[in-house]
């Protein structure tokens, strides 16, 4: 049952007011919902209700007396979206959830420009927040679906009484509509966010440049509660160090587990070269600096006859002169041959 | 005679249409200088002690603006020293503090950690007025990340970074100068106050670690304490 069981939930919108005693392990899933399993509903509402700017949501919930945030539990606000009739967008507006005076979620909404590339007027609506990072999309559809889910600031739970409130800003013109599923409101959960932090170790192991190049690994790690996802690795560049992050693709990183990103590096420079990287996911980013001691391996030093060619070059060139050389003893037994029958 | 009568009567004209024209070209040369100087007030870059990155809970950024897309301490323009947080967005604080900082000025740019790696952003902040001849020009600068112009934290909640400074006789030859962010910082705090309320402006409440001690590089007049005002946007 945990702490949250016994807490009375009250949600009203107007002069509505629905009186709500939750059993306490409430199950929230909803379609897409990134909620799990084991997120307790600490004040939700019980249906579906459609929100304008002059009738915000409210839903008072009643915490226990040793609530923190990230202490044994973590809260989260989750709300589901409808928007509809989006093509009457008139300026921008925005859907936003506030507890204890802190702003937990925020969705904003415009119209789409001509280079978004909707046919008949659409809806653009961004959010950033703990389990998706930023979203910034594009919807040329008439009805526009969509969920936020955040992990509210610390200083947003206090013990005892809080009050959620989800509002709508004037901006949307008046044959929209916005509609808030059921269970929406504050959530439970022993699970923080993801916690991604970079490991740079590999890099003290990298000596030298063979023909002109090396790779590095760099390790990310998930020190979170909650799968990190998209993950990517950044690098910012540095003149004459040509740097590439050889797998591009957004990473999924589950709690606890590492991954290693290798970097592939082409320099001109030798000596200390300090890469800077960032690593970003959904829920944070992680910076750290890879100190690379970089010297030419002695097989590349001075290249061939001093002429600083890398290695793959000479190789070329000496295969080229050996085929010569066989080319000309060929010829050359040819001749002596046909001299000989002369 | 005739002629001459003519001539007398022409001469005083013509001189006076040249007056005028000569009048016009000095009009005309003034405002390309005026022009000019406003476009090279923003042409200097300078150099920084303490430019470092900003570590705050899992969020990371530079804790100065720069002159232009180069990250390096000489190529710094002001010092981050302030902060918008709870419910911030670079248009909401611009729209909020618009009764006191209306005016457009030229860009600066701000270096952090984005999803798709470090990212620039640029913007040509708020100022008091266009361009003063004679005098102070308040003038802020608010940074975030592209896509949604604003951070999110457990700590600050949604929130933006910004730098102050004050632009000195900006549209003057004379005695031109930026800088004395400690002092800009202070009024913007005070519109701040009036725009989000009294109690929701904290100066100097967060170290920033970046401060300058009173000092002139060339046109850039450093002075800063290295902390921050945070201000609780609604």
């Amino acid at each position: 049952m945990g702490q949250i069981g016994s807490i009375l939930a009250l949600a009203s919108v107007g002069v509505v007011s629905v009186l709500l005693l939750l059993p306490g392990h409430a199950v929230a899933r909803r379609g897409g919902v990134s909620l799990r399993t084991g997120d307790e509903a600490a004040a939700v509402t019980n249906t579906a209700l459609e929100l304008t700017p002059s009738s915000p949501l409210f839903v008072k919930a009643l915490l226990p007396p040793a609530a923190k945030q990230g202490r044994e539990r973590w809260y989260l606000v989750h709300f589901a979206a409808s928007l509809s009739g989006v093509g009457d967008l008139q300026g921008s507006a925005t859907l936003k959830s506030v507890l204890g005076g802190w702003t937990t979620n925020a969705v904003e909404f415009e119209r789409t420009s001509s280079t978004d590339g909707c046919q008949s007027g659409g809806v653009r609506w961004q959010t950033v927040d703990l389990f998706k990072g930023v979203r910034n999309r594009v919807a040329c559809s008439p009805t526009v679906r969509l969920t936020s889910n955040n992990f509210v600031p610390y200083r947003s739970i206090r013990p005892g009484g809080g009050k959620l409130t989800i509002s709508l800003s004037p901006g949307l013109g008046p044959d929209a509509h916005l509609e808030i599923a059921a269970g929406a409101g504050l959530y439970a959960t022993a699970l923080g966010p993801a916690d991604i932090k970079l490991d740079v170790r590999g890099c003290r192991r990298i000596r030298q440049l063979r023909g002109g190049w090396t790779t590095v690994g760099i390790g990310i790690r998930n020190r979170g509660e909650r799968p990190a996802s998209r993950v990517r690795l950044g690098v910012e560049p540095i003149p004459g160090v040509h740097i590439k992050v050889v797998r591009s693709r957004p990473l999924r990183i589950p709690a606890g587990e590492s991954r290693f990103i290798p970097l592939r590096i082409e320099s001109d420079r030798t000596g200390v070269v300090p890469i800077r990287l960032v690593a970003v996911g959904n829920a944070n980013q992680a910076a750290a600096v890879c100190r690379l001691r970089l010297r030419r391996s002695k097989r590349t030093q001075g290249g061939l006859f001093g002429t600083g060619l890398p290695a793959g070059t000479i190789s070329g060139i000496g295969g080229v002169l050996l085929a010569s050389l066989g080319l000309i003893i060929l010829l050359m037994l040819v001749r002596r041959k046909r001299e000989a029958l002369a | 005679m005739r002629r001459r009568d003519l001539k007398a009567i022409c001469l005083p004209a013509l001189a006076r249409d040249k007056v005028v024209m000569l009048a016009l070209l000095g009009m005309t040369f003034a405002i390309m200088l005026v022009v000019m100087s406003a476009q090279l007030q923003k042409a200097d870059a300078a150099t920084a002690e303490h430019l470092g990155i900003l570590r705050v809970g899992s969020d990371e950024f530079f804790n100065y603006d720069y002159s232009s897309e180069e990250n390096s301490g000489e190529n710094v323009d002001w010092a981050i020293d302030m902060l918008f947080y709870n419910d911030s967005s670079v248009n909401k604080v611009k729209n909020d503090l618009n009764t006191w900082l209306p005016s457009k000025g030229s860009s600066a740019y701000a270096y952090f950690a984005t999803p798709l790696g470090w990212s620039w952003d640029s913007d040509k902040g708020r100022k008091e007025s266009l361009c003063t001849v004679v005098g102070d020009n308040v003038h802020y600068r608010i940074y975030g990340p592209s896509g949604t112009d604003r951070f999110y934290n457990l700590r600050w909640g949604f929130y933006n970074i910004a730098s102050t400074h004050i632009d000195h006789n900006e549209c003057n030859a004379i005695d031109k100068w930026s800088g004395e962010s400690e002092k800009a910082e202070g009024i913007v705090a005070r519109d701040a106050r009036l725009a989000f309320g009294r109690r929701h402006v904290n100066e100097d409440a967060i170290n920033f670690h970046n401060p300058e001690k009173h000092y002139n590089e060339g046109s850039h007049h450093w002075e800063g304490n290295g902390y921050a005002t945070m201000v609780w946007v609604r």
